[in-house]
């Protein structure tokens, strides 16, 4: 019942942010103690003139490719589409969204702020990767809300109370579990009886946890405002919501969650001006040869390099490495012919295609201001799943709103297989439960299917939890120990940037084995 | 960075192992098409993950009627084929005067034969193929005439991911993909997921086509009028065309033999008839309840015609240029008289109309339903020509020949047999 739908969240969480996060919680935890020092990867200095082909320009790629650099290999990246960055990918002001049957041009306004990140758009405190890349390429970044209790929390098939500012839910939440606990107190409801003084403490805790009153009793909270200014009067609190509504309230089973999941916990963080400052820092300190719109036709992994052959300028060409890094989106393996051993293919192909679709509206004004909202995310329950506010450029006179956000398959599937327009409209439609006059704002928008993206046609791919024991083992390692698999892919926490940095790492350790050893 | 444009030296990267490539020895492929192998897999070659099939094995007729069938909405349109939705939707953005391009390109590629992923029973499978070779061939090869591509060649996988789409009716749910239709029909000698892998896995254990059956195959229509099956012609666009003809000798022959024999079989009584059902009530509105056609009639689908100017001297567009609805009716089958005849058709032939009106400015936005009838009753049902088709009429938003465009007709006619 209820309890399904939080272990769907669980499952949506996994989807969205990164499979194995939810999984491995606890393993996290440790995480935060072992990177604070990062691995230092102390490549060894290449020896001579030797060739590495990177194979895709993602972030995987571009910090592979700096890596190397540095050691003093000559790198050159293969990128099949006319940009490197992958799915690190802001839209301005006339971009092409290179959908598959879709082709078309952001219409943002030309200015500096109004842009979207239509791929990642946040950074935990924790993903020391690219936080130490950020700071090492002097990106500049900004404190990014993400949660924010002022923001609407939406139940379309609420009964009552089905829209509200977060921070009512979040109030009433803790004052009925307050009471329940409080309740518990007077009963020996603990294995380990505490001495009266805990006991006392423990009563003190439960009741400043739920703000109850001195008999134990949950009657509301300013902690969700008044209803009058309470800057003049001494207004009447907040009425709690009956708790029936609660309980049944999309946002308890959905919208709190989320703000405790680990990668998601506030405040996160943005690169001031868009998302791609990362990519451009990487650009401006990698010395590869970047190929653009060279698309591999097969891989062949010798006894002594990599031979690959891809097609450039409308011509077919081969290019033999040393080593090869491999950032190709997985679900285009199997289509590309290799001699990879049997295994190593199995292990490719057993690569699942998931997807994420993501909607971004230019506001004629950005009228959440004058609702009080200032960044962060409102919650819904139709089809769009979330809205988000823009942190950056506050007060400024346009901005870009992301009016969909989702990793739902079905959801996501709906929305793609509707014509631009309709999917805008829907979208409009979906928001003006919260917001009434939502389409009113809109000047215009883009819609971005992750699954239906020339060169990508997907995102978050990844190897079946089920099968992750057998195959995950197996495309960590090297091939032929000269062809090494990359990206989020490869690594638990596919659609975060950290996760691909994290197989770079993984990767580069192994070469470095190999190399050292050779 | 350094954006690397020059062409690659060719001494310093010729490969020295090569066994992939001198093995496909794939040529570049144009970069309007370039984003079908994304999908599809170097050369075409199918890439599972993607759930996209080989094509590289197949016929040009077969492509050009898929690429069609995509492009109306006959596949890829059923709400839970999001798969052949993704392909619809890279169909549909293909420019019109590309497809037969676009065909050319995929019967360029070569790619290597795919390896079986199912482990059927395919001794179970070849039992069950005894009722798919009638259309496919024994060889699995395909038949032009009959409208059956070929099968040896593809991927299991997709061979049983189509089967399953047909038996739950998310592919050939359209009733004018009447190639589809069949195949739906023939699905139904499976009756459960095992005969669907069994089959797919004798299909995978059949010699893959080589250049030379795919040439024979297209070849065969030449020499074997298209006298079996329903032979789906639209007016806009020439289906049957044959592959430049290559020498393909002996297999060809034979190959052409048996499918003349097969044609003639199927085709034997067959008769080129239509029947139409009256509306009840022994209504005397000049319409048919139902058109049935049987096998061995070629169906013909005619494009929408839209009615010329009345007045070039008006605006363009207006609805002076193109008179009222009745004047606009009677241009539309005046041009349809001159296209059905030159296909040697005439409106006694027509089992289906669908009829779009826009509402008349002149009559509060609504539909001069009047005005068409008076048009359509001097074509249908008249001493002359009293054969009544199917027929629906509908109101839309508009069309585009401008606002005073106020009717499109499309037809679809059984051929008479000659």
């Amino acid at each position: 019942m209820r309890k399904l739908s939080r272990r769907q969240f669980l499952a949506n969480v996994a989807l969205a942010g990164g499979s194995l996060a939810v999984y491995n919680t606890s393993l996290a935890l440790d995480l935060i103690g072992g990177t604070e020092k990062l691995q230092t990867l102390d490549l060894k200095p290449a020896q001579g003139n030797k060739e590495v082909v990177i194979l895709g320009g993602g972030v995987a790629g571009l910090a592979t490719a700096y890596e190397l650099g540095q050691a003093g290999y000559n790198v050159t990246i293969l990128e099949a589409s006319h940009r490197v960055g992958g799915r690190n990918l802001t839209l301005r002001h006339g971009d092409l969204i290179d959908e598959l049957g879709n082709p078309n041009h952001c219409q943002f306004d030309d200015k500096p702020n109004l842009y979207m990140n239509a791929g990642p758009a946040r950074i935990p405190g924790h993903h020391r990767r690219l936080l130490s890349y950020c700071k090492k390429f002097d990106v500049p970044l900004s404190i990014k809300a993400n949660h924010n209790r002022l923001a609407w929390a939406h139940d379309k098939n609420a009964k009552m109370a089905g829209l509200n500012r977060q921070q009512y839910y979040v109030s009433d939440a803790r004052g009925f579990l307050a009471e329940l606990a409080w309740k518990a107190l007077d009963k020996d409801a603990f294995d380990k009886p505490l001495s009266p003084e805990d006991m006392e403490k423990l009563a003190d805790f439960v009741a400043g946890f739920g703000d109850l009153d001195k008999n134990g009793k949950y009657t509301g909270t300013y902690r969700s405002g008044a209803k009058t200014d309470r800057m003049l009067t001494h207004g009447p609190k907040v009425d709690p919501m009956p708790l029936q509504a609660l309980v049944n309230h999309d946002y308890w089973h959905n919208g709190i969650p989320q703000m405790e999941s680990f990668d998601w916990l506030s405040p996160l963080m943005e690169p001031k001006g868009g998302m791609d400052q990362v990519v451009e820092g990487f650009k401006r300190n990698i010395d590869a040869k970047v190929v653009l719109k060279a698309q591999v036709q097969s891989i062949d992994v010798g006894k002594d390099s990599v031979t690959v052959a891809y097609q450039h300028d409308g011509e077919m060409k081969t290019l033999t490495a040393d080593y090869c890094f491999n950032n190709i989106p997985a679900n285009f393996l199997p289509g590309i012919p290799n001699n990879f051993s049997k295994t190593y293919n199995e292990a490719i192909n057993s690569f699942e295609r998931r997807g994420l679709f993501k909607i971004g509206f230019q506001m004629k004004q950005r009228f959440w201001e004058n609702e009080g909202i200032y960044g962060g995310i409102s919650y819904t329950n139709e089809r769009i799943n979330q809205i988000w506010y823009p942190g950056h450029d506050i007060h400024a006179e346009k901005g870009i709103i992301l009016g969909a956000y989702i990793w739902n398959q079905e959801n996501i599937e709906y929305f793609s297989e509707l014509p631009l327009p309709e999917r805008l409209k829907v979208a409009a439609e979906q928001a003006s439960a919260i917001h009434p006059k939502y389409a009113s704002y809109i000047d215009n928008g883009v819609s971005i299917p992750w699954n239906r993206m020339n060169y990508m046609m997907g995102c978050g791919t990844s190897i079946p939890m089920e099968q992750h024991e057998q195959y995950f083992p197996i495309v960590q390692k090297p091939e032929g120990n000269r062809h090494f698999l990359i990206g989020d892919q490869v690594s638990f926490h596919p659609g975060w940037q950290e996760g691909a940095l994290a197989s770079v790492e993984t990767a580069l350790l192994q070469f470095n084995s190999l190399v050292k050893a050779a | 960075m350094r954006l690397w444009t020059k062409p690659l030296m060719a001494a310093a990267l010729l490969s020295a192992h090569g066994t992939v490539t001198q093995a496909q020895q794939p040529t570049p492929v144009p970069e309007s098409y370039q984003h079908c192998t994304v999908c599809h897999g170097t050369q075409l070659m199918g890439n599972e993950t993607n759930s996209a099939p080989r094509l590289s094995h197949l016929q040009d007729w077969y492509l050009t009627n898929q690429l069609n069938s995509f492009r109306r909405g006959w596949r890829g349109s059923h709400p839970e084929d999001h798969k052949g939705n993704e392909m619809q939707a890279a169909a549909k953005n293909l420019p019109e005067d590309t497809l037969q391009q676009t065909v050319d390109f995929i019967t360029s590629t070569v790619s290597p034969v795919p390896h079986p992923t199912l482990n059927g029973d395919v001794e179970k499978g070849k039992a069950l193929f005894a009722s798919c070779q009638a259309c496919h061939g024994a060889d699995g090869k395909g038949n032009e005439v009959l409208k059956a591509p070929a099968i040896a060649g593809q991927n299991d996988w997709y061979v049983a991911k189509q089967l399953t789409n047909f038996l739950a009716n998310k592919r050939g749910y359209s009733s004018e993909d009447s190639n589809g239709v069949m195949m739906k029909a023939a699905s139904h000698v499976l009756q459960n997921e095992s005969d669907v892998i069994n089959v797919a896995s004798y299909v995978a254990s059949l010699a893959a086509p080589t250049e030379v059956d795919r040439i024979a195959s297209s070849a065969v229509v030449a020499e074997s009028t298209q006298q079996a099956g329903h032979n789906i012609s639209a007016t806009n666009t020439n289906q049957t065309t044959t592959s430049p003809s290559k020498e393909s000798g002996e297999p060809m022959n034979k190959k052409a033999l048996a499918a003349a024999a097969l044609a003639t079989t199927l085709s034997a009584g067959a008769v080129a008839e239509t029947k139409r059902y009256p509306l009840p009530n022994n209504s005397t509105f000049p319409i048919a309840r139902a058109v049935e056609v049987s096998a061995g009639t070629d169906l013909v689908y005619h494009s929408g015609q839209v009615p010329a100017a009345a007045d070039e001297s008006a605006e363009k567009g207006s609805r002076k240029y193109y008179g009222d609805t009745y004047t606009q009716a009677m241009s539309v089958f005046k041009k349809f008289e001159s296209s059905l005849a030159d296909i040697g058709l005439g409106f006694g032939d027509a089992v289906k109309l669908t009829v779009f009106l826009v509402g008349d400015p002149e009559m509060d936005g609504k539909m001069d339903f009047g005005g068409f009838m008076k048009a359509y009753t001097q074509h249908f049902g008249t001493e002359e020509q009293p054969n009544l088709p199917a027929r629906s009429a509908i109101q839309i938003a508009g069309l585009a020949g401008g606002p005073g465009m106020l009717i499109e007709i499309e037809m679809v006619l059984a051929k008479p047999e000659k």
